[in-house]
């Protein structure tokens, strides 16, 4: 028996694997992104030899874990919120061709949202789709609800989403389980191309098939009603983690007159729910993000109150304080107002030493006018120091620049330089199609792809360029070749860290670009810093500041940004925090009075 | 025991470890428990806070001002710890004011080290719902000599 204190992606992790799942396939992105590795880990640490590996994309993830249930396998596939939308094309076709095995499609919401574009609802994306949907409130209803999903996918041959919220992916409870047992599956591929290359006329068809199975499964749908007391006039009807903010915050306030309906799979809506609900008076609905129970709810009843209704709010996270205070004025509860928060959170910073920076304090030297297109990553951040202009979706900034650009010449305008800056697995995932669209349409920018060789917002999974697996060696995909691949003809690859050889060279790839028509790219190439660190023999550069020669122009500070080197207003000086200073050295090339010297 | 713990500070300072130290601790003694933590893109150097609900609780997310015991590792962070703890709470400032942890860190040559060091401090006091022995179980090597260093800091001070 082992007993730890886990994360509800671990815990969900622990639900697949108990649950059969052979095939897990998964692309990273906050808060879903420790589920595959500590799959990875059980999957090692039993010896179960399941499949379990990062994919360049959702989509590709998606459709392998699919054509596993296909051939009669147990998949899942992992992703957060925005990932589910480059997945969405497969899983609407998915939802009607349906599948052999089982198939849990788990996707983790970011209600907030705190590192995400949008706050969209993974639940709506399921009634949109007609695919079942399980909402789990606690990290071990997070496990227990991933082997419900693979049961009811097996049974009505669907696949089944199971979404997770921040609170619940990154909440941590104390689990207990057992030895994973091992698993032996009968793969087959049963050819029936009417059904798994079924043309539009057979697709009418299965959708009348996906009709009648949501229909059955409403009925499996189950729901618990906590009753506070038999003469309770008022309901609050919720799913996920809404409902343990819901139970903590009526202790709180020491209230009993409201009982709480929890629906395990918010779509499709229970019939019996219906009855329920005759029994009460004032029905408070409690969902994050949208109004997916309201909206099935309205058509038992209209006279409930929610998100509709301007009660419950149409944006951010629905987080305990805002639950306390939403009950305890709907239901008139007396209690005593929070005060106000107003006190400042610090924002995120590139990490001391980090090679992004390098790279932007090049680009903006480079080109003052110019303007940056980015992309989703650390170097999103690049935002503070004001270089970065854009950030769409995962790999748009190469689309994006290719865009500037032609809405420039199109009009005979003056082209302003245009350099797009793009992370290393960003243009794995959707950069290397937006490169061949933008070679193709002749666009001219200069594209600088931040290869600091892994994934590093998300904790560090490895990018093809390692090919580095779970089980070990893959194979590499190397990147100059593949955009050497894409059609550019000018690519150069550069140590960020020397400042001054970076801005060289983007000026030299600007004025090609523009006289060829062409796009031009920089590969920036220098490990991420906290990888770096992690090394044995990693070498610690110590500066120090002399004072005598420090004007207190604060372009180190102000400028290059690095956050270990702190501006002091009473003595005009920088002084350096070597309590955060990872020890780079880079900011030896920033001062032009060369007042950081190296000890 | 019912007790709701804040840890907060800033990113790089090792809230999140202490937070699974905690958390370990309170596994071994036998106790339900719920966290929540700040991930992802805060923790690069942003505001990063930890919540831990030992006992009976179904959320993982304390309410403003129902906390027992604020750990808290940036001075400039008070406030955000402050908010969710209760008026009478038990408060543990790193500061130059009372106990420096990220001084004495580097009068050892090891920054990172802070974190530990103020984790022995505050044990050292009566309030504290964790012992000794119960803390040095579960850290790991290399950090328990810095929590020894903090735990023997606290008499001179
Ligand atoms: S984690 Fe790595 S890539 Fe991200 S900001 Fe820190 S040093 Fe830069
Ligand atoms: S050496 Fe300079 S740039 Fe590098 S982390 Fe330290 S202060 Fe920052």
């Amino acid at each position: 028996m082992h007993k730890e204190i886990l994360l509800g992606n671990e815990a969900v992790a622990l639900g697949l694997l108990e649950g059969g799942c052979n095939v897990i396939s998964a692309y990273p992105g906050t808060p879903s992104s420790e589920v595959l590795p500590y799959a990875n880990h059980l999957n090692k640490k039993f010896n179960l030899q399941r499949f379990v590996e990062w994919s360049v994309n959702e989509k590709s993830a998606f459709e392998l874990a699919y054509a596993n249930a296909i051939a009669g396998g147990n998949s899942a596939v992992i992703m957060k919120q925005v990932g589910l939308n480059v997945a969405m094309d497969p899983l609407m076709s998915a939802a009607y061709i349906g599948l052999k095995g089982a198939m849990v499609v788990v996707v983790a919401d970011d209600p907030g949202p705190y590192s995400s574009q949008t706050e969209q609802d993974t639940r709506f994306a399921a009634m949109f789709a007609k695919l079942p949907v399980l909402d789990p409130s606690t990290p071990q209803e997070g496990r227990e609800f991933a082997k419900k999903a693979l049961k009811i996918s097996n049974k009505y041959e669907i696949p089944v989403i199971l979404r997770l919220t921040n609170r619940v992916s990154h909440g941590k409870q104390d689990i207990e389980y057992e030895e994973i047992p091992k698993i032996n599956l009968d793969i087959k591929f049963e050819k029936n191309p009417q059904r798994w290359a079924a043309i539009p006329r057979f697709r009418y068809l299965q959708h009348i098939e996906l009709n009648n199975k949501i229909k059955k499964l409403a009925n499996e749908n189950e729901y618990s009603l906590k009753k506070y007391n038999d003469k309770n006039k008022n309901l609050i009807i919720t799913s996920g983690c809404c409902y343990s903010h819901i139970i903590d915050s009526l202790k709180y306030l020491n209230c009993e007159k409201v009982d709480v309906l929890k629906l395990d799979m918010p779509y499709p809506l229970n019939i019996e729910v219906s009855d329920i609900i005759n029994n009460y008076e004032n029905i408070l609905i409690i969902e994050e993000t949208m109004p997916v129970i309201e909206y099935q709810i309205l058509k038992y009843r209209n006279n409930v109150d929610g998100r509709l209704t301007g009660i419950i709010p149409g944006e951010g996270e629905l987080s305990i304080d805002k639950i306390v205070k939403i009950v305890s004025e709907y239901f008139k509860i007396k209690f005593v107002q929070f005060p106000e928060f107003n006190t400042k959170s610090k924002k995120p910073e590139l990490c001391p030493g980090c090679p992004h920076r390098s790279s932007f304090y090049a680009i903006i030297k480079a080109f003052p006018k110019g303007i940056y297109p980015s992309d989703i990553g650390c170097y999103t951040l690049g935002l503070n120091m004001n270089a970065v202009d854009t950030c769409l979706c995962m790999g748009a900034t190469i689309n994006q620049a290719s865009g500037f650009y032609h809405a420039f010449k199109s009009q005979n305008k003056e082209i302003p330089p245009i350099v797009a800056t793009i992370g290393d697995s960003t243009f794995y995932h959707s950069g290397v199609t937006a490169l061949i669209n933008s070679v193709y349409n002749k666009s001219a920018f200069v594209l600088v792809v931040l290869d600091n060789g892994t994934t590093a917002m998300t904790g560090f999974q490895p990018t093809p360029e390692s090919g580095i697996l779970n089980s070990g060696h893959g194979n590499k995909v190397p990147l100059k070749e593949v955009i050497k691949g894409c059609g550019i003809e000018k690519i150069h690859v550069l140590n960020p860290n020397n400042i001054n050889e970076m801005i060289e060279c983007l000026k030299e790839c600007w004025d090609y670009s523009v006289k060829n028509e062409k796009i031009s790219v920089i590969i920036a190439k220098e490990p991420c810093t906290l990888l770096k660190l992690r090394e044995k023999d990693y070498k610690f550069i110590k500066i120090k500041i002399n004072e005598d020669k420090c004007t207190g122009c604060r372009v180190c500070s102000d400028k290059f940004q690095c956050p270990s080197l702190i501006y002091d207003e009473k003595r005009k000086k920088v002084f350096i925090d070597y309590s955060t200073c990872n020890g780079c050295g880079v900011c030896v090339q920033v001062c032009k009075f060369e007042a950081i010297e190296i000890e | 025991m019912n007790k709701q713990i804040i840890i907060n500070g800033v990113g790089g300072q090792g809230v999140i470890f202490l937070s699974q130290i905690l958390s370990k601790v309170t596994l071994n003694k036998g106790f339900k428990i719920k966290v929540a933590e700040t991930l992802g893109m805060a923790r690069r150097g942003g505001s990063v806070i930890s919540f831990l609900k030992i006992g009976d609780y179904n959320s993982p997310m304390i309410i403003p001002k129902d906390g027992d015991i604020l750990i808290c590792l940036h001075e400039n962070e008070l406030d955000n710890g402050l908010y969710y703890l209760k008026e009478n709470g038990k408060i543990y400032l790193n500061s130059n004011k009372y106990f420096d942890a990220t001084q004495v860190a580097l009068k050892h040559n090891n920054p990172k080290m802070t974190n530990v060091i103020f984790l022995g401090y505050i044990t050292k006091d009566r309030d504290f719902p964790f012992s000794y022995e119960e803390i040095i179980e579960v850290l790991p090597e290399k950090s328990k000599n810095y929590f020894d260093i903090g735990y023997h800091e606290s008499k001179s001070n």
